[in-house]
């Protein structure tokens, strides 16, 4: 059975850092195979806004979005 | 256990989770702006994040640590028993 | 000519706080005011030299700082570097070390002060 992890994010996208350590722990778990999950609450969910344009920081939603077409599974 | 530890060796959050870290004899993985406090530590048993480290101009020669890339976290994290992160 | 004052206390990356405060005094800076960006508490880190933003996504500040230094002052707090281990060689050129007495004296003649 594949290994399994699960990711707690609940702070806002561009007041933190914590989006983008969890968007590349994500990507590193997928890149090993594992079953990666990841749980967003309170100003977490905001990470999942459409139309996000800020710049000088990752982009949250565009991020996500494409660790979720490699088989991330995120619950809000 | 591992303790993720991301916030400024200058903040009481930083204090607080690496006497706790100690006392509890977990490893502890240095991130985001808690790689700064590698350049001023004499504990070659800290891990810390390569690419916060290169984010933010600091170099390997600079630390005392293991630098890790996030592949190398992720199998820390899933290793051991538990992970209380990010302080 | 009016004087801005900046003051960044926040580190370069992880919040927005180091991004606005470089963009604010170099826009000012541009806009015909004298301004000053003073880095102090976990600010300092904001002018630790080789900073490398790559593919991040995030800004490369200490890129920013660099090409600022030209065209304004930009200060780096003594105590501030001591307490967070930096010296001067570890600084991105033109950053200018102060013991306290520019910051006394830009608080006093600055007419705007932006602290971030």
């Amino acid at each position: 059975m594949a290994k399994r992890i699960t990711l707690f994010l609940n702070t806002a996208p561009y007041s933190h850092e914590n989006t983008y350590t969890a968007m590349k722990i994500a990507e590193a778990a997928l890149e090993k195979g594992m079953e990666t999950h990841l749980v967003a609450s309170t100003d977490g969910v905001y990470c999942f806004l459409k139309g996000q344009v800020g710049k000088g920081m990752p982009n949250a939603a565009g991020g996500f979005k494409s660790l979720m077409d490699k088989g991330l599974k995120v619950v809000l | 256990m591992l303790f993720l530890i991301s916030s400024s060796p200058d903040t009481k959050e930083f204090n607080t989770a690496y006497k706790l870290a100690k006392d509890m004899n977990a490893e502890i993985c240095l991130l985001q702006n808690a790689v700064y406090a590698s350049r001023n530590s004499n504990d070659p048993g800290l891990y810390v994040l390569r690419d916060d480290m290169l984010l933010r101009g600091i170099n390997e020669n600079e630390i005392s640590g293991r630098p890790i890339d996030y592949s190398g976290l992720v199998d820390l994290m899933t290793d051991q028993e538990k992970v209380a992160g990010l302080f | 000519m009016d004087k801005l004052l900046v003051i960044l206390r926040k580190p370069p990356y992880g919040v927005p706080n180091a991004a606005e405060a470089v963009r604010h005094a170099g826009g000012a800076s541009g806009a015909d005011y004298e301004s000053i960006l003073y880095l102090i508490d976990s600010g300092v880190y904001t002018a630790k030299k080789n900073q490398d933003a790559g593919d991040t996504g995030f800004a490369g500040i200490g890129e920013d700082l660099e090409l600022l230094s030209d065209e304004m002052e930009i200060y780096a707090n003594k105590d501030s570097l001591r307490e967070c281990g930096l010296k001067e060689n570890d600084l991105i050129e033109g950053v200018k070390i102060d013991d306290g007495e520019v910051l006394k004296r830009a608080l006093k003649d600055s007419q705007t002060v932006m602290i971030f």
